[in-house]
């Protein structure tokens, strides 16, 4: 079976389901010319708000459907594509339920929130879709651990080819595998670099200090040299695969607390407006 | 130098095996360096660590080139290698033993601290994934809702519900519940902006007529018979029409809409009104009706539609024929000149309307009110025929009793028909001719003035019933009061000033040119309105026009209006 990405399931049925909502609720807007003005207090307003609200509360539902994988007679992935082509009529509901106003207040903080949460989810759509191949392009047939193995092992050669080699390359060669450390902070994570990296320093320091050798001191810091920046490509490529991995896991970290910062200023937006009707 | 070395390695369960050899020579090296006889082969060994010599009558080692010797932790830079003595190089540990049998010195060395394993090592120094660095989307998201629901829900509501709260909050630029305003308030209620109960004061119940009648206790009624005032709105909440929170205008309804509630059928409503059907100006619209006046009683002004040809004229009681004075070369005071609308129509200031016109301002230049021209600039005053009348009378009485005529010029008319001019008067007789001749010379001239030459120009001039020319006392002739009128729509608001455009002159919508007759009405009808003026609707070149681009909320209601009754409680609307 040819593989259908969640855009495209069910030859986009939920994007034409999508098209066909907001085609509706433009339409209802233009056609509806109440008097004072669009506005969300109106009829239209009221009705919008309460779909757009039914269909936050759906969204969010997704949360917890996901966890249960087996459960229910549709298939996951078709959740999966409602949940964004029908998240995304949202813009248009809201707005239009809104009638474009905007203020410093609670009402426009969820309308905030609720984009935050949209576009969020745009760009998880789009880190679910390049994402892996990114990921495979980038490892190849490795794998994490396999690549820290080989990274381990370059280590220990590195280590005894050093033996023989002057103190300073020796003890950077040493700092390089005892300081080995991969991702760490959000942004080494996320960037896929570390500024600090103790290998690159030992690269460097080959290639300076390389140049005073002479005989067989030399050409076992060339063979050095060589291992070291094995060594140095492997620990990129693991940094590139753990980056990948940050941004699939970020889009999540923005996208969850926000739907919940937005559960609640919906909450507070609905209760206000009834309160103080 | 003599020195047994002995390598102590441990098997799989800890025991010690001792791998033994011998060295001679006078001074030793220790390190990581291939050439060093004491060759501790680990990066954490300097290439060539120290030295074992005999100095001082004894043996000792010491570091080479500041490489480091611990003993139980302190670091040292000589040691004397008596037996029993224990230090570390790197992760060995070396100990000086009982010497064996031919030996100088025993010494044996152990890799205590291995280099850990690369993997491990590795983990544990890295993070894979954003959760490992501490921070859940759990515990972010929980936090998140907590905050907001507490700083947008928890905290306005127990400022709502509580009133000494609120009070004390009421006047926080910053209230709590400010973040609920959905909107700014208008202008009139912006003040309240930062105290929410001031209208909403019940939770979950909309904002109730008594709330609002609190501040705007003198409310007048939108209509003026009470019984229609509760037909009308009785069941309406005030916030139904005046939504606010919608800017700073006025909260009020605005629309077409509203009016055509009632007015797209108001004889549904009211079967006996004398108004039509009005739905849009483009579409629905009847023809103008003009307030016309016919007699000085409230009850002579009619309401004419403009389709009522026949009933459609002015009864001003003025002669005023606009086609005679629109004439070019008038014969003027100064000479010939040709008049516009805008010598006698001054517009007011602000251009909303004119001035009246007046005959002391627009029309006395040119229509002069003398009496007698041949000897006197004099003329008699306007607006009132008794003043008039008494200044002629005057006039003549001075000019037949005086010496000296009174403001004339001797051409000899009058002076000689005085008799005895240069005599006093002292007889009865004498006094009766002169106020005679004065008196039926006073007659000659009014009638000529009232009736033949000046007044009766612009004027309806009849006799009086009740005084003739010739008898004393009573004013003979009575002049037909004026009405022009200067509200033809009253229940419209028109604005010259804003017609005033590039393209409009006076004679675009009011054709004068040809008006013999000051019965004539030169106020445009609908269909020239609706040359500019669209409905609803808006079309090509034309201006969009509600109702209330012209009418005011059932203006000209003069006199009080009934207060509202406030709607009994939300829940009673119909």
């Amino acid at each position: 079976m040819r593989h259908q990405s969640l855009l495209a399931y069910a030859n986009f049925r939920y994007l034409k389901v999508a098209v066909v909502v907001v085609a509706l609720t433009v339409g209802a807007y233009l056609w509806d010319n109440p008097p004072g003005g669009r506005n969300g207090g109106t009829w239209l307003g009221y009705a919008l708000g309460t779909i757009g609200a039914l269909l936050i509360l759906w969204l969010l539902w997704f949360g917890i459907r996901k966890r249960r994988y087996s459960t229910g007679t549709v298939p996951l992935v078709a959740w999966l594509s409602a949940h964004v082509y029908l998240g995304a009529t949202l813009i248009v509901i809201a707005t239009l339920h809104a009638a474009f106003q905007v203020g410093l207040n609670v009402h426009t903080l969820a309308y905030l929130l609720m984009l935050f949460v949209i576009f969020s989810g745009f760009y998880g759509v789009y880190v679910y879709l390049q994402l892996p191949r990114l990921l495979t392009d980038n490892l190849g047939d490795e794998t994490r651990s396999s690549l820290l193995l080989k990274i381990t092992d370059l280590d220990r050669q590195a280590r005894e080819m050093a033996l023989g080699l002057p103190d300073d390359i020796n003890k950077a060669v040493l700092t390089a595998g005892q300081e080995t450390r991969i991702g760490g902070s959000w942004r080494r994570q996320l960037s896929g670099t570390d500024p600090d990296c103790a290998t690159a320093a030992a690269v460097r320091k080959l290639q300076d200090t390389g140049k005073t050798l002479r005989g067989e001191q030399a050409r076992t810091n060339q063979q050095l040299y060589t291992v070291m920046l094995r060594k140095q490509e492997l620990l990129a490529t693991v940094r590139r695969d753990v980056a990948f991995k940050a941004r699939i896991d970020l889009w999540l970290y923005l996208h969850v607390p926000a739907s919940l910062a937005l559960l609640a200023a919906l909450t507070a937006h609905v209760f206000s407006v009834f309160f103080y009707w | 130098m003599k020195i047994q070395l002995v390598k102590v390695t441990r098997s799989r369960k800890g025991h010690p095996i001792r791998a033994e050899s011998t060295v001679e020579a006078d001074t030793l090296a220790v390190g990581r360096g291939a050439q060093c006889a004491i060759h501790l082969s680990d990066p954490r060994v300097a290439l060539e660590h120290g030295t074992i010599y005999f100095g001082d009558g004894a043996r000792r080692i010491a570091g080479v080139g500041g490489a480091a010797l611990t003993v139980d932790g302190r670091v040292v830079g000589d040691l004397v290698l008596a037996p029993g003595a224990s230090f570390e190089i790197g992760p060995y540990l070396l100990t000086v033993e009982e010497p064996a049998a031919g030996y100088d010195l025993t010494l044996s060395y152990e890799l205590v601290r291995p280099l850990p394993d690369g993997l491990s090592e590795i983990v544990a120094k890295s993070r894979f994934s954003l959760e490992e660095e501490g921070v859940s989307k759990r515990s972010m998201a929980w936090v998140a809702f907590i905050v907001i629901a507490l700083l947008f829900v928890a905290v306005p509501v127990i400022n709502a519900v509580m009133p000494p709260l609120r009070a004390l909050t009421a006047d926080l630029k910053i209230s709590p519940d400010v973040v609920w305003n959905p909107g700014p308030l208008s202008a009139g209620h912006a003040g309240l902006s930062y105290d929410c109960g001031a209208c909403h004061r019940t939770p979950f119940l909309r904002v109730r007529d008594h709330e609002c009648l609190a501040c705007h206790e003198k409310m007048p009624g939108h209509v003026h018979d009470p019984v229609l005032q509760a037909q009308l709105f009785g069941g309406t909440r005030c916030a139904e029409c005046h939504i606010d929170h919608r800017g700073a205008e006025e909260p009020v309804r605005a629309d077409s809409a509203l009016c055509q509630t009632c007015h797209a059928d108001i004889k549904r409503a009211f079967a006996d009104t004398k108004l039509e059907n009005v739905t849009d100006f483009a579409k629905s619209h009847p023809a103008f009706r003009l307030t016309l006046w016919r007699g000085p009683k409230p009850e002579d002004v009619v309401r004419v539609r403009q389709t009522d040809k026949a009933q459609l004229v002015e009864a001003s009681n003025l002669k005023f024929p606009h086609d005679t004075h629109l004439k070019p070369g008038l014969k003027g005071p100064d000479g010939h000149e040709t008049l516009t609308c805008g010598s006698c129509h001054v517009p007011e200031p602000g251009d909303r309307s004119f001035v009246p016109v007046e005959m002391e301002r627009h029309c006395l230049r040119c229509h002069e009110l003398r009496f007698e021209p041949a000897i006197t600039s004099r003329q008699v005053p306007h607006g009132s025929v008794e003043d008039a009348w008494l200044l002629i009378q005057e006039f003549y009485a001075n000019v037949s009793i005086g010496n000296v005529p009174v403001d004339t010029v001797d051409t000899g008319a009058v002076k000689r028909a005085l008799p005895m001019a240069s005599e006093a008067i002292v007889t009865d007789d004498q006094r009766r001719r002169a106020l005679s001749f004065a008196r039926g010379k006073a007659v000659q001239v009014g009638i000529d003035l009232f009736e033949k030459r000046v007044c009766v120009q612009c004027h309806d001039v009849h006799r009086s019933p009740a005084a003739k020319p010739g008898q004393e006392g009573g004013v003979p002739w009575v002049v037909a009061p004026v009405h022009v009128a200067s509200t033809w729509m009253p229940k419209a608001r028109f604005d010259h000033g804003k017609h005033k455009t590039a393209q409009s002159e006076c004679k675009d919508c009011h054709h004068v040119e040809r008006s013999h007759h000051s019965a004539d009405i030169a106020i445009p009808d609908i269909e020239s309105c609706r040359a500019c003026h669209a409905g609803e609707a808006p079309a090509a070149g034309k201006v969009v026009s509600t109702c209330i681009s012209c009418h005011g909320y059932h203006l000209a209601a003069d006199g009080p209006r009934p207060r509202p009754v406030p709607a009994a409680s939300p829940g009673t609307k119909q």
